[in-house]
């Protein structure tokens, strides 16, 4: 080759060499800036979580440490199909993470504490294992122990929450009578006056509607009343302890945790729950599936509390999540409160 | 018995366009960009994220080059891609020792290609291998990622073990699909006078010389009479010392006249071609979702089918019925000739269908999907960048409402192009009555072809 030649020849080497490295480098140093945003990110943690199915892995981490008052700089992004992030027990929102597509959020917690984080979206049949855990310590406490939170209520009352529900021969005489659910309307429609029982919201909690009926129907008081006026009445009391607001609150929850399994009208029939066993394991009478929560013959055997359980707890060996590290106390009650209006008539229907 | 001189414009007439083609600098520019831009594929698809719609190495091979290459590249520049392709140009620099100046110190052990791999078999097997793993090469970009650094690896490879482009020429799946349609394009590199070349003792277009090297694809130019074997690097319009070497305009399908060139390997390339049209339209546009989970799930049982069904269909069905058709023709024609050599002539006349089929199945989702480049040249590696501000960008598809137009204009144009080829290839032996006897059955073979391509496609 010529001088000449030779020149353009390794001009020609310096622009390729030039591309390649520009090709090569340039996603590492954009990368890299963008993760090592000083400014922005100053004080900050920044995490990359990645969602994927729980068959395909779940999230990349399942653990996240930080401390209280650290700035938790989350970069949070699908490897597959919409799923969405939510932390237990908290108000943040709840964040949708579209495939491809990177959503960030900061976190900054006051507390120390076991956060779970969530999916919320039905992202495949394992959706419910799709949760890590954030553990907040506190730098400036000698302690390393988390504050325990108060026992629920059925734990404090001693209950077994997988005993199978009791009703007592009067009410489940009275029940196969029965030829549609109570009703609180028509309850109210009566104009009785309920007894002071069934006027506290603690003492709904903690008995069940049978026991509640039983209560009534030994009360010489609403002796002209007809078995089923006293399960409309019954209805009343339940439906009187709790609000709209409560009811749309757990029906929102209900919607976005439990349709899939239960269904969008609470008969077990959801989609995901086709293949789980339910108590059938323990109880070989059971029907199969989640629990249908228009059966009143079931659900007049069990009170809040107990209901309580289930959704803290999980149902143990069902198919059933444990919903405790995800709602407060007041979502709890909430979805149980939503969920006992599938066994009345006209409500959530 | 006919023979037509198509008429041609010669572009190097053009001192401007002449003194362009025969500068290596904007070759190579846009080779080295090229280059680069498959380098950044390669990263993308290893690293980048992997949903599909998000990473560069997806969006960018299987929707924006692709388009341009089936709705653009090969029906107007016939091989203009390959004379960008970077997948050589490593392994060919390697062996020239250069980038842009003949007469470096290559290395590379030249040897010949065997002979018995002289043809399109290597291809065509590939292809069908593509087509087996399409669904998940399509979709996934590690998979996208790996299959092109292993081509880019095969190619230096082989250039290293043969002589000049032999990866080209005889094994790039691409480049043979390119080489079999860019028969129809309507640019051709071509000697202006026979005369001349046959008196030129150096043929410096074979050997090279300091101004070029010779023909990278092993092509003789005074013998070329069709665009398959021409990569349209310009190199021997660079080292022709006669300065007898043309780039033409001439019609659309002038190569399909030409006898020379014509094989049963081509042939059969030409049906893995219009087999797998239908067999992608299928498993892509279907509704089945059956098949889809089949082309899906590699190495499952319903997989094992589907590769079964699509190599009967393309290499067997396909091909059968044609020759069921041929055998027909030929028989109300009462025509005496070789029914291989009608089934290999005849083969060729439905170059056109298959390339206005590709066209419209490319047409199918090219425009709907289009969207996707813009929020991916912002953020090519699905990684939250956004640079340009396009990142956002929803997906909008495009020319819904002309689509089905498109494709149905498509498929009809490529069914008519190629009746007038099937009937004008059985004149070459036959006089004009039995050669429409002999075309009939072999139309009749296109016309059900084209309803099902419109069947799959348009609905």
């Amino acid at each position: 080759m010529a001088t000449r030649g030779l020149k353009q020849e390794w001009l020609a080497r310096l622009i390729l060499a030039l591309l390649l490295v520009a090709a090569i480098a340039t996603p590492f140093a954009v990368q890299w800036t963008q993760t090592h945003d000083w400014a922005r990110n100053a004080n900050a943690t920044t995490i990359e979580l990645r969602a994927r199915m729980a068959e395909n892995g779940g999230w990349s981490s399942d653990a996240i440490n930080t401390t209280v008052g650290q700035r938790l700089h989350l970069r949070l992004t699908s490897d597959d199909v919409i799923h969405s992030f939510a932390v237990g027990q908290t108000d943040w929102p709840v964040l949708d993470i579209k495939p491809g597509e990177v959503v960030t959020t900061d976190l900054v917690f006051d507390r120390p504490g076991r956060y779970t984080f969530f999916c919320t979206r039905w992202c495949g049949p394992n959706h419910w294992r799709m949760r890590g855990v954030i553990e907040v310590t506190d730098p400036k406490s000698d302690t390393t122990r988390l504050p325990t939170a108060e026992p629920p209520l059925f734990q404090k009352l001693g209950f077994d929450i997988d005993a199978m529900p009791v009703l007592g021969p009067q009410a489940e005489q009275s029940l196969a009578q029965l030829t549609g659910l109570p009703s609180a309307e028509r309850g109210a429609a009566l104009h009785v006056e309920l007894p002071a029982e069934l006027r506290q919201r603690d003492w709904l909690r903690t008995h069940t509607p049978a026991e509640a009926f039983s209560l009534l129907r030994n009360d010489s008081t609403y002796d002209d009343l007809l078995n089923a006026q006293i399960w409309d009445v019954v209805a009343l009391a339940w439906h009187s302890a709790t609000t709209d607001a409560t009811i749309a609150r757990g029906a929102r929850l209900f919607t976005r945790d439990c349709v899939a399994c239960h269904g969008e009208r609470g008969r077990g029939d959801g989609p995901a729950g086709r293949d789980l066993p339910g108590l059938q394991k323990m109880v070989p009478d059971v029907k199969r599936g989640p629990a249908d929560f228009t059966n009143l013959q079931r659900m007049a055997g069990l009170s809040d509390a107990h209901l309580q359980g289930k959704l803290l707890r999980g149902g143990m060996g069902t198919g059933m999540p444990e919903f405790g590290s995800l709602y407060t106390a007041d979502e709890q009650w909430a979805v149980i409160a939503f969920v006992r209006g599938f066994a009345r008539d006209s409500t959530n229907k | 018995m006919m023979r037509q001189q198509m008429v041609r414009y010669e572009l190097t007439q053009i001192p401007w366009l002449k003194r362009l083609l025969v500068s290596r600098w904007p070759l190579f520019l846009a080779r080295a960009v090229t280059l680069a831009g498959f380098v950044l594929t390669i990263v993308a698809g290893l690293i980048g994220s992997p949903v599909g719609s998000h990473n560069f190495a997806i969006v960018f091979v299987w929707i924006a080059w692709w388009t341009f290459l089936k709705l653009i590249a090969l029906p107007f520049g016939g091989r203009a891609w390959c004379s960008i392709c970077p997948i050589p140009m490593m392994g060919e620099w390697i062996q020239q020792g250069a980038l842009v100046e003949p007469g470096g110190k290559g290395l590379g052990l030249g040897r010949q290609w065997p002979k018995r791999l002289r043809n399109v078999w290597l291809p065509t097997l590939g292809f069908g291998v593509i087509g087996l793993f399409s669904a998940v090469t399509l979709t996934q970009p590690r998979v996208t990622g790996w299959v092109l650094l292993g081509f880019i690896l095969l190619a230096v490879v082989l250039s290293l073990v043969f002589e000049r482009r032999a990866f080209c020429r005889h094994v790039c799946p691409i480049g043979g699909f390119i080489g079999l349609y860019s028969r129809v394009a309507p640019v051709e590199v071509r000697v202006r006078d026979r005369a001349v070349c046959a008196t030129h003792e150096e043929k410096t277009c074979v050997t090279g010389n300091a101004q070029g090297h010779g023909c990278p694809w092993q092509a003789v130019p005074i013998a070329l009479t069709q665009n398959t074997n021409c990569g349209l690097c310009m190199e021997c319009l660079r080292s022709c010392s006669r300065d007898n070497i043309a780039v033409n305009v001439r019609p659309f399908g002038a190569d399909l006249a030409q006898r020379a060139g014509r094989s049963l390997d081509q042939a059969y390339f030409g049906f893995m071609m219009l087999g797998s049209v239908v067999i992608y339209s299928a498993v892509m546009l279907g509704a089945w979702g059956n098949l889809k989970t089949a082309a899906y799930n590699v190495g499952t049982p319903g997989w094992f089918v589907y590769a079964a069904v699509l190599l009967a269909f393309t290499l067997g069905v396909l091909p059968g019925l044609f020759l069921v058709a041929v055998w027909t023709g030929r028989a109300l024609a009462g025509s005496k000739a070789s029914l291989k050599k009608a089934f290999i002539a005849q083969s060729h006349a439905i170059i056109p269908l298959g390339l206005m089929a590709w066209v419209a199945f490319t047409i199918s989702f090219s425009f709907a999907k289009f969207s996707y480049v813009w929020s991916v040249l912002s953020d090519p590696f699905g990684w939250g960048w956004n640079l340009f501000g396009t990142a956002q960008l929803p997906w909008t598809p495009y020319l819904s409402s002309l689509t089905p137009l498109l494709q149905v204009l498509a498929l009809l144009g490529g069914l008519v192009w190629t009746s007038i080829w099937v009937r004008r290839i059985a004149q070459e032996e036959l006089p004009e009555k039995s050669a429409a006897r002999q075309a009939m059955p072999v139309m009749l073979f296109c016309l059900v072809f084209t309803i099902g391509m419109l069947w799959l496609l348009v609905g």
